[in-house]
């Protein structure tokens, strides 16, 4: 057992881990975290008022969203799903928390409703897809048509101004001092705080490893005792419940709910994620990834902007970016 | 003396950090079938690659019909005559007969559109020549896997090969169709095709091979004529030392204690009421012709597939046969024969998937994984099964296979299981690796685990196990003591033929 | 077969017996208050109508988002295979809406245009009932080209437009009358046209660019509902409220609080009620086939501030 010629097998230790294996991935986020830094020193230089605290503190405002959506999306497609409905829950759960604080409920009881309607949205895509054996494109599809009705319908499709102190959550700032400094958004802490929380589970909790292992190989899953049913369910509340966060700091940010807003936003999230080396065959991605992926987006979209490139101009480059980004890692990946 | 139509001469090919071969010379006659063997990593399927173009040799010569070639693709080569039929089909299931033998050069009518009737009628007559009848309209997919193999073999035949490649094709098929897939062999071999004929399976290379040819670690070792030589010698030289025995020496004792037993488990159409028992420290074989039942049988002692009858008991207690987790806990353990689909997470950590079955023992609280405690479980085994690999993060699929077997039968020692299903434990592994999982296995049954091991090696059978359980069709037709049988005898019971007719 | 030829059949009668009496008005989208305004004319208009004809009814229907063109198309087609007694058309596209409104005038239905332009001969449809579009783009760059000279003392400066749909034909004459009025009749530099895809966080998001981008900016222009929310957000959150001149388009409640607080100065507002309710009643008349209806009908807005937004004309056009 103690033989040293055994042991010495084993203990190659992170040098040996560099060249083959996961540590690959982790090149290719040091990759596109060179890529940030990049895509930011070049705006920094281009775009004038792009390097301001100002500027900084609303990009991260900005990208919160993104990333929020992405960080949940990327757990379904690590199970090898994908999970269409984000756009469309974002509208109804900023919708519903609106009415419920119309309505008079206390506003963090009428963000928690909201929460829950997004977890009753995500359990609802979990089981379509495990209990009607519906593939996930297509049970999302659905959803996506179903959640966006039922937001147009309870509002007839009418906008709805919140409660002044609605708009706290996604208007607020901490650290506030003075005019340089408008202080960090409380969108900008909850996604902080998300992704440290999800990286947790991904990485550490039982939960996160059984992620990967149904998107690695779902049988061998399946035969190693894991209830399969169970992982990818939690793992569609995940996206749906992060999906309602976006809904209520939208609203909030606002200050009324738009049924038909968010149109769309779901193919940013996916975007985001893969950008961050997620991999749509399952069991490949990060919470780290996806985050970087968002900001990729969001540098783009909030730099380009600024420096008052045309904005069609804009959607070509940010196109280009999803396909080279992805294409850069194929080709990585084949080597 | 018949005619030479391929000759290899002097060729070697390099992979970064690899010498795959080196100087190898091999030449193949008209009509002759030439067998190919060596272990995994020998050069076989390099070599193969070179001459059907999918490689370019870094030296050497290669002469074809008297003339120097260099193939630059797989076109080339097949065009000059050459074709090869890989282990996987290279065909399209949800296509015709006809559209997977002609495509990518379907017929036109002046019009553009395909030209359906003359694919299925050239189809037919291509068919026709190696005497098989199938109906070129039907879709492959719903063609049994030796049919489609035939189909492959007809496609390959019709750009009029003259050398022909088979790289393992037996390695899906059933006995009988291997029978099948053999008369056309000689079929093509009497028309003067040259077929080079790739099999790690040993035995079966008597029914039609020609001349032999052994490589090793990337190097040529010798060719001979198939009956000049034994197998030990074939053995031998593949391995590079002799091997004194194929089969560990089994120091297992089974025990009177029952530790599983199972009672009338059915499953209407594939299993018809199976009752036995297995020991402590007893090796139980599963032997059957493929379709038998052996893997469905293991599957719902496991609880992988529903049942609508029957029972199981462990240690005397009853499982309940619901999921895969149940049985788990009792102390069940199935290693698929399709490792890379059901056994292991491929794209996931060594570490991570010997705790896979059994993360809760290394996530102390609240669902949490603790790494360090990982890491330790996880060095243990890699140590005790002499698990070669250069760190504990690596990914699975960069294992060898007689390594990844290792991890997943870790995986489960790591959940304490009391009873090893290994369903075909060395498929498509190397004879070198074959004996360190039979040393494994032997040595889990002294150590007082339940083994119940599925082989379709009747070889493997009788020289691992205790006892074997004889299925056909569903029915467990025989148990009987290995060491007072014989392979005819189980095959006779495998067959449905009862103890066999006196001749 | 046979039996797919009695089900469209039996669909065909069901269908023509509900629907003898029809007039589908057919919007670019249900998800707005700007159309539920529309709506509500419609509604008016039939209730009028129904003294009349009792059997008539009026569906409204509109696509999931503006910019979802072929969900249009699609509507107005089955609106033409159930043969409805007249379409109310809001197009989202231009030239996409004309090869279906070609067919629904060759099947005999008339088809009102409201809202929006639509290219090609207008001899396909009866009626183009608008507002004009591009004299409201002039109204809202008047008010602003004033504000800021009232503000400053000159039309210097720079401005921005933040647009929602490009190439829809109501943002051509709107943005398009702003643009000319401003290169006309000031020297004021528009520095970018953003395009919000009427999404109110996307609105939000780019008015926010633009206005750290452009610390000088002196004016601003929403050209639509949601985007002038949007906008109009950022500034409030900018600290910007009253210190550049921000105009907007249309009237809902949350553009009515921007008004009273002074984050915005001024608002165009259609009469979106006028559309709906005259629509309808020139589709009626056009369907019994009254001879003489007019070719073109504007049916007004009105700038609203701070000043006349509790004025009786301000209260009928504000939803």
């Amino acid at each position: 057992m103690s033989d040293p010629q055994t042991r010495r097998t084993v203990d190659h230790g992170p040098e040996m881990a560099a060249a083959t294996g996961r540590s690959g991935a982790a090149l290719d986020r040091f990759l596109t975290f060179g890529a940030v830094v990049v895509l930011f020193a070049v705006f920094s230089i281009t775009a004038k008022n792009f390097f301001t605290m100002r500027s900084i503190l609303s990009l991260a405002l900005q990208t919160s969203t993104t990333t929020i959506m992405g960080i949940g999306v990327t757990f379904t497609i690590i199970t090898a799903g994908i999970d269409l409905s984000i756009g469309s829950v974002i509208a109804l759960t900023g919708t519903v928390a609106v009415m419920a604080a119309i309505a008079g409920v206390p506003i963090w009881a009428s963000m928690f409703v909201g929460l829950l309607t997004g977890a009753a949205c995500g359990a609802a895509n979990g089981l379509l897809i495990t209990r009607l054996k519906l593939p996930p494109f297509i049970a999302t599809l659905g959803m996506m048509m179903v959640v966006r009705g039922v937001a147009l319908t309870i509002t007839n499709a009418n906008a709805k101004p919140a409660p002044e102190a609605f708009g706290g959550l996604g208007n607020d700032t901490l650290f506030r001092a003075g005019p340089q400094f408008p202080g960090i958004s409380y969108p900008v802490l909850i996604m902080i705080g998300v992704a440290l929380v999800f990286h947790f589970i991904l990485k550490r909790t039982r939960i996160g490893r059984y992620t990967y292992a149904v998107g690695s190989t779902e049988e061998a899953a399946r035969l190693s005792g894991i209830k399969v049913n169970r992982v990818k369910i939690i793992n569609y509340v995940f996206s749906a419940l992060l999906a309602g966060l976006v809904g209520i700091i939208l609203a909030s940010r606002m200050v009324t709910s738009q049924p038909n807003s968010a149109i769309g936003y779901e193919l940013n999230a996916i975007a985001a994620s893969v950008i961050g080396g997620t991999s749509l065959m399952g069991g490949m991605g990060t919470v780290g990834g996806a985050v970087i992926g968002s900001f990729i987006i969001g540098i783009l979209t909030v730099g380009l902007t600024m420096q008052g490139a045309n904005y069609f101009m804009q959607q070509i480059v940010i196109g280009l970016v999803v396909i080279f980004a992805v294409a850069f890692d194929q080709i990585r990946s084949r080597r | 003396m018949p005619e030479v139509i391929l000759e290899v001469e002097g060729v070697s090919k390099s992979f970064p950090g690899v010498k795959a071969l080196d100087k190898v010379s091999f030449d193949l006659r008209k009509g002759e079938v030439h067998a190919l063997v060596g272990e995994n990593g020998a050069g076989k399927s390099t070599l193969m690659k070179i001459l059907s173009g999918v490689y370019q040799a870094d030296e050497g010569t290669i002469h074809y019909k008297g003339k120097e070639v260099r193939f630059h693709d797989s076109t080339q080569a097949r065009d000059a005559g050459i074709g090869i039929i890989y282990q996987e089909l290279n065909l399209i299931p949800h296509l015709s007969v006809s559209a997977n033998i002609f495509i990518g050069r379907e017929p036109l009518t002046r019009l553009g559109t395909l030209d359906e009737k003359r694919m299925n009628r050239d189809a037919v007559a291509i068919l026709d020549r190696l005497n098989l009848h199938i109906d070129p309209t039907v879709r492959l997919n719903r063609l049994p896997i030796s049919k489609q193999q035939m189909v492959e073999v007809a496609k390959s035949l019709s750009f009029d090969s003259e050398v022909l490649i088979m790289d393992e094709p037996t390695s899906a098929l059933t006995e009988s169709e291997i029978d099948e897939l053999f008369s056309v062999i000689h079929t093509l071999r009497d028309r003067g095709v040259a077929i080079i004929y790739i099999s790690h399976r040993l035995e079966e290379l008597k029914h039609i091979v020609d001349r032999i040819s052994i490589f090793r670690d990337g190097r040529y070792v010798s060719t001979d004529d198939y009956t000049a030589i034994s197998m030990e010698e074939i053995v031998s030289r593949m391995v590079g030392r002799k091997l004194e025995n194929i089969f560990p020496v089994r120091h297992n004792v089974p025990t009177p204690e029952k530790i599983l037993e199972v009672r009338g488990i059915r499953r209407t159409g594939v299993l018809h009421d199976i009752s036995f028992d297995l020991y402590r420290g007893e090796i139980l074989g599963f032997a059957g012709l493929m379709g038998a039942g052996r893997s469905e049988l293991a599957r719902a002692i496991f609880g992988a597939d529903p049942i609508d009858a029957g029972e199981i008991l462990m240690n005397g207690r009853k499982v309940s046969l619901r999921s895969p987790s149940e049985s788990i806990q009792a102390g069940i353990a199935y290693l698929s024969e399709n490792r890379k689909q059901e056994g292991l997470a491929v794209k996931m950590q060594l570490a991570e998937n010997i705790t896979m079955a059994n993360v809760g023992a290394v996530s102390p609280r609240l669902g949490v994984i603790s790494r360090p405690r990982e890491m330790n479980a996880c060095r243990q085994y890699v140590e005790d099964l002499t698990i070669r690999t250069p760190s504990l993060t690596q990914i699975v699929n960069n294992l060898s296979g007689g390594n990844q077997q290792k991890v997943v039968v870790a995986k489960w020692l790591f959940c304490d299981s009391k009873v090893l299903i290994f369903d075909e434990p060395t498929r498509g592994i190397d004879v070198g690796t074959k004996f360190a999982i039979y040393e494994l296995i032997e040595r889990l049954a002294r150590e007082g685990v339940g083994v119940i091991m599925i082989s379709s090696e009747l070889p493997e059978i009788m020289g691992m196990t205790d006892r074997v359980l004889v299925l056909h069709e569903g029915c467990l037709e025989a148990t009987l003591v290995t060491k007072n049988t014989t392979q005819e005898e189980i095959l006779n019971y495998a067959a449905g033929l009862g103890k066999g007719t006196q001749s | 077969m046979r039996k797919l030829l009695l089900v469209l059949v039996a669909l065909a009668l069901v269908a023509g017996a509900v629907s003898a009496q029809e007039i589908a008005v057919i919007v670019k989208t249900g998800n707005s208050s700007f159309w539920q305004n529309v709506q509500t004319g419609c509604f008016d208009a039939m209730k009028e109508l129904k003294a009349k004809t009792p059997k008539l009814s009026v569906t409204f229907l509109g696509a999931q988002s503006e910019s979802n063109i072929a969900e249009e198309i699609n509507i107005v087609e089955s609106a033409i295979d159930r043969g409805v007694k007249a379409i109310v058309l809001a197009p989202s596209d231009v030239t996409a809406l004309v090869p279906a409104v070609k067919k629904a005038k060759d099947a005999g239905i008339p088809v009102v245009i409201i809202d929006s332009l639509l290219t090609g001969p207008t001899s396909n449809y009866v009626s183009f009932l608008a507002t004009d579009n591009d004299a409201a783009g002039r109204a809202c760059a008047k008010e602003l080209v004033d504000r800021v000279k009232a503000a400053t003392g000159s039309d210097d400066g720079k401005i921005a437009v933040m647009s929602y749909v490009a190439g829809v034909g109501s943002e051509i004459g709107r943005v398009g009358g702003f643009k000319d009025y401003i290169a006309k009749n000031s020297h004021l530099e528009i520095v970018t046209t953003q395009y919000s895809n009427a999404d109110m966080p996307t609105a939000l998001n780019q008015t926010t660019n633009v206005l750290s981008a452009n610390p000088d900016l002196v004016g601003i222009f929403g050209a639509n509902e949601p985007t002038a929310v949007g906008m109009g957000r950022a500034i409030a959150q900018a600290g910007l409220a009253g210190k550049i001149v921000a105009i907007g388009f249309d009237g809902n409640a949350a553009l009515q609080n921007f008004i009273k607080d002074g984050t915005l100065q001024a608002i165009a507002v259609q009469s979106s009620y006028n559309m709906g309710y005259q629509g309808v009643k020139t589709a009626y008349d056009a369907s019994i086939g009254k001879k003489k209806v007019p070719a073109k009908v504007d049916t007004g807005f009105i700038i609203v501030t701070k000043d006349n937004i509790d004025s009786s004309a301000a209260k009928n056009v504000l939803y």
